[in-house]
């Protein structure tokens, strides 16, 4: 049990250093994928721990909604590829006020 | 009784009528409006003859007609029987100044017809006549005090502007303003005597007042016939309140005659009659105020030779006439006075009171009316073909105007007091009242001498007038011609009355017997009266004649040169005292410009350093606190509104900064919030805890 949330953990800070460190949005969307997994084998094993499936369930729930979610972040970056030439994270900022 | 009573209502609306009638639509009517007021006028003399006929049919003469009143309207409603009503009363004096005025008016308006032809603004003229003629019409018919006051203070009013009918002339204008200023100050001692009498008896009503007379305080009794006389002496130029009289002169000559000679100014002997109530209370017991008759009859009496001397140096036609005037009304007061003066002593000593002077007083104002009218119409006769008011370029004008030279030769010698013309007549019997009253107070003796003199004066004036004009050569530039016959016929009309009006007395056996105070005496004018009277009327007589005399040989035949009078240094200077109207206008106007402007001045410099300066000292202020509130409204509230505004803008400034549209700035906010309630929350138990195991 401890080793899966040794792993789930390490996942997490893997992610999280991706999400806040890269530039590239591609790499940004990889490390998402990457935190959410650790959350999907956080339900599986504490599903496995427990004998209740719903945490399977919800694991396959989490897989099928980040595919999703992949596919829409992919489609944005490839759009603002397509209107402002770069997906490097630092020059994108017409969020801005 | 009078029968149709109210037709006496008729004889002031008349004019009144014509007033407004013209006043209105004088536009319109243009030329036509001098007929309107000469119809509404004849309308009157008709009615006031209609009246004074029943009045002379039940017994006026002879003293069997009672004073009777027509009823008019409650003006001021009071308590029953203290009301103010307007109402007429008709009685022997006051029916026969109804037909004298309405006479005289109609006679005068006719001339004017003549005289105004050429004139602009004819209908403001007679429109400005008809009102004065419903005033002097209401003045004398007058049932009450209040009402002679009112009517009184019309005619003031018309006086005022007929003197300045011509009020594009600055001395018009002037004289205008004088004329009302002055008859003011005796207006107010008049009104504050109505005051007085309403006070003191509730009623202001002649009929009322007489029977109770007696009620009154000796000084009261004194205070208020003064009072009365006060107005009587402004309203007829007597002195001190004489001087606006001559300059009145600046109107046109129908003025002067018709208001200035023949009505308004016998207003004031009309109202000192009428105060012959309080004078001489018939009830028995009261003492008569002799101090106030005393001052009536002086100022009669130096007013006539002071204002005669005046006339014998002036060189203007009309002021030597407007001179005149004011000597003639001043013996009237004589005779007032002096009438007084004796019955009053007879009241007191009990015996059967003789009226004399009282009638000799009216019968002067009588015939005065008729030779005044005549002598200033024929000066306007004369100046209308002349041009000009100074003797000096006349001259020899009986050649050209023989109609005006004749007529005004009348009454000339009327004025002069000569047999058998009017003057003579009444001026007579007002002398021979005052040596009368020298019996009962010493004082008329000089009074009488200062009258005979004034007599001598008056035909010497009255012929250096006539030779000046009408003899020796014309020194003037016009073309003379004879006025119209629109002019000349009045004039021959009240020349024919020069001659009859003293002859009148004769048919009602004395004047005395149809106007009379307290009993009637029949008498004719000169039979039957004590020997002493025959030489004082020769004596008057004589006194004329030298006059007349003496203005023959200096201004006819220059036997005697006029230089040799004032060559003397002594006689240059009465000369200079007597043009100059003894400085007494001088002085009015020194009184003027430094009393009254004095005070101006004062209370100009008062208002412009003390009111002017509490008023800037107070604005000042206001501009200092406006200052204040404005720097501490820029530097206090605008600072902070603005401080605040700073800040926040600022703020939002810093906080935009924030907002850096970086995603992954957002991501570290985020991270480092869940960081911190993670520790948060796990710190907080452990506190908990830790805290638990102790």
């Amino acid at each position: 049990m401890e080793y899966e949330l040794l792993l789930s953990g390490a996942l997490l800070c893997i992610g999280l250093y991706g999400v806040l460190a890269r530039r590239n949005g591609i790499i940004v969307l990889m490390s998402i994928e990457i935190i959410l997994n650790a959350s999907i084998l956080n339900f599986v094993a504490f599903s496995s721990y427990s004998g209740n499936p719903s945490g399977q369930i919800f694991a396959l729930l989490g897989i099928a909604v980040a595919a999703a979610e992949a596919a829409v972040g992919l489609a944005v970056f490839l759009s603002i590829y397509q209107t402002h030439g770069s997906i490097e994270l630092d020059k994108i900022r017409f969020l801005k006020w | 009784m009078i029968e149709n009573a109210w037709v006496a209502w008729l004889i002031l609306l008349l004019p009144l009528a014509a007033f407004v009638i013209i006043g209105l639509l004088g536009r319109w009517l243009r030329d036509g409006s001098g007929y309107v007021a000469v119809a509404a006028m004849l309308g009157s003399l008709v009615l006031s003859l209609y009246v004074f006929v029943q009045v002379l049919a039940q017994g006026a003469i002879g003293g069997n007609f009672a004073a009777q009143t027509i009823a008019g309207y409650v003006w001021l409603p009071s308590i029953p029987g203290n009301e103010i009503r307007i109402s007429l009363l008709i009685d022997n004096l006051s029916s026969l100044m109804l037909v004298l005025v309405s006479f005289l008016c109609l006679l005068i308006f006719i001339y004017s017809l003549g005289y105004m032809h050429e004139e602009e603004g004819k209908p403001r003229y007679y429109a400005e006549v008809s009102l004065f003629a419903t005033g002097m019409l209401g003045t004398v018919s007058a049932d009450n005090f209040l009402q002679l006051l009112i009517f009184w203070e019309i005619m003031g009013l018309c006086s005022y502007l007929l003197i300045g009918f011509w009020y594009h002339k600055p001395e018009a204008a002037a004289a205008a303003k004088k004329a009302f200023l002055v008859t003011r100050v005796g207006d107010v001692l008049f009104l504050i005597g109505v005051l007085v009498i309403w006070n003191e008896f509730g009623t202001l009503r002649f009929n009322e007042i007489a029977p109770r007379v007696g009620l009154l305080s000796p000084q009261l009794l004194t205070l208020i016939p003064l009072l009365l006389f006060g107005g009587a002496v402004g309203k007829s130029a007597q002195f001190p309140l004489h001087a606006w009289l001559p300059d009145a002169m600046e109107g046109p000559t129908t003025v002067s005659a018709l208001i200035h000679a023949a009505t308004m100014v016998k207003a004031g002997v009309y109202l000192t009659a009428r105060s012959f109530i309080f004078l001489v209370p018939l009830a028995p017991g009261v003492q008569p105020p002799f101090t106030a008759i005393l001052v009536i009859a002086g100022i009669g009496g130096f007013t006539a030779i002071f204002a005669a001397t005046m006339a014998v140096v002036n060189n203007d036609i009309k002021r030597v006439l407007a001179f005149s005037t004011i000597s003639q009304l001043a013996y009237m007061f004589l005779g007032l006075g002096a009438g007084a003066y004796v019955m009053a002593t007879e009241a007191v000593n009990g015996e059967p009171v003789n009226s004399a002077g009282y009638s000799a007083a009216l019968y002067h104002l009588f015939n005065h009316a008729f030779f005044k009218a005549l002598l200033f119409l024929s000066a306007g006769s004369v100046i209308h073909a002349v041009h000009t008011n100074d003797m000096r370029e006349m001259g020899g004008l009986s050649k050209s105007m023989p109609i005006t030279s004749r007529v005004m030769l009348f009454g000339s010698l009327a004025l002069a007091g000569i047999i058998p013309f009017s003057g003579f007549f009444s001026k007579g019997e007002v002398l021979s009242v005052t040596f009368d009253a020298g019996a009962d107070h010493p004082g008329f003796y000089l009074l009488y001498v200062l009258g005979l003199f004034t007599a001598f004066l008056t035909a010497f004036y009255a012929f250096r007038l006539w030779f000046m004009t009408f003899h020796g050569e014309y020194r003037g530039h016009e073309h003379l011609h004879e006025s119209p016959r629109v002019m000349t016929t009045p004039l021959l009309i009240l020349a024919g009355f020069t001659l009859i009006s003293g002859l009148l007395a004769y048919p009602m056996q004395g004047f005395g017997n149809l106007v009379f105070f307290g009993r009637p005496e029949a008498g004719f004018p000169l039979v039957g009266i004590p020997p002493v009277h025959y030489l004082l009327e020769a004596l008057s007589l004589g006194v004329a004649g030298l006059g007349i005399g003496l203005a023959w040989s200096i201004y006819e035949t220059k036997r005697i040169p006029a230089e040799r009078f004032t060559r003397a240094p002594g006689g240059a200077f009465i000369h200079r005292m007597l043009t100059k109207r003894y400085w007494i206008d001088d002085a009015y106007d020194a009184f003027g410009r430094t009393v009254v402007y004095g005070l101006a001045h004062g209370l100009d410099w008062f208002d412009r350093t003390v009111i002017d300066g509490i008023v800037n000292a107070v604005a000042r202020g206001g501009m200092r606190v406006a200052v204040e509130s404005d720097v501490f409204d820029r530097r206090v509230i605008d600072g902070a509104v603005n401080a605040l505004s700073l800040e926040t803008v600022r703020t939002s400034w810093r906080l935009r900064q924030r907002q850096t549209g970086q995603v992954q700035n957002y991501a570290w906010v985020v991270v480092v919030g869940i960081v911190a309630v993670v520790v948060l929350l796990f710190g907080f138990s452990f506190l908990q805890r830790f805290l638990a195991g102790r």
